[in-house]
């Protein structure tokens, strides 16, 4: 990555290297200091290169595909914004596609914080009531 | 008012629990869109219905935007608020992300 990329070209790689199943690729693109926040992760925080890598490889290993399907970000100085879809083949033959959106923030380039959040309709449906 | 600034006064409002100047934000038309409501609020009178509910439903809402990005007619915005659900829930903390045309709400 570029270290004069956008925030949206730099959130629309690190998709890429999502759908590529790439961990290294996305360590590329961070800043050593980076934190990634992926909810359905275990941690769901991870903080630096190494944590990053071996979270993320984890989480390849047991997806068959992994594919972003994102509108055009919004974008200012430093942070870009898309929404989208996330599908994922698990290797256990289960299928699962959230709607999310996702913060790419940036400095210099290097992305310092990537945070994926979940529309949480699906889960609320798994209430009974509607929480408010 | 940029949608970034009518989303701000939507959060503004609902701190101070006043959900008529919540609904007053919106459009004749305007459609209120969360994740944790069964259908969405369309319209004047449900807006004020709903948004009565969630302006009432809780106390001590605080609202804090980390990014925000107006794109034309839109909105995209960053941001957490917390607010202590009246009743027997505890406290409940919301990271929304969306845009206003539609307000809506996501959370990790």
């Amino acid at each position: 990555m570029s270290m004069s990329s956008t925030p949206k070209a730099t959130l629309l790689a690190c998709a890429q290297a999502f759908n590529n199943r790439d961990a290294d690729a996305v360590v590329a693109m961070s800043d050593a200091m980076a934190l990634f926040e992926i909810p359905m992760l275990k941690p769901n925080r991870l903080h630096g290169h190494d944590e990053i890598r071996r979270g993320l490889q984890a989480a390849f290993a047991e997806l068959g595909t992994v594919a972003f399907r994102l509108d055009d970000p919004a974008e200012n100085g430093t942070v870009a914004i898309a929404e989208g879809s996330l599908a994922v083949t698990r290797n256990s033959a289960s299928d699962k596609e959230h709607y999310v959106g996702i913060v790419a923030e940036t400095r210099e380039g290097a992305l310092v914080r990537f945070s994926l959040y979940l529309n949480a309709r699906n889960r609320r449906l798994w209430s009974d009531e509607a929480i408010l | 008012m940029t949608p970034s600034a009518a989303f701000e006064a939507y959060c503004t409002a609902w701190v101070a629990g006043d959900h008529i100047a919540m609904a007053d934000l919106f459009t004749d038309d305007g459609v209120f869109e969360a994740s944790t409501l069964d259908r969405p609020a369309k319209g004047r009178d449900e807006l004020l219905s709903q948004l009565r509910w969630i302006a009432q439903g809780q106390k001590n809402v605080r609202t804090e935007t980390r990014s925000a990005i107006d794109v034309g007619d839109t909105a995209y915005i960053e941001g957490t608020y917390r607010g202590e659900v009246l009743g027997p829930a505890a406290e409940l903390t919301v990271h929304p992300i969306g845009s206003i045309s539609a307000l809506s709400r996501w959370s990790r």
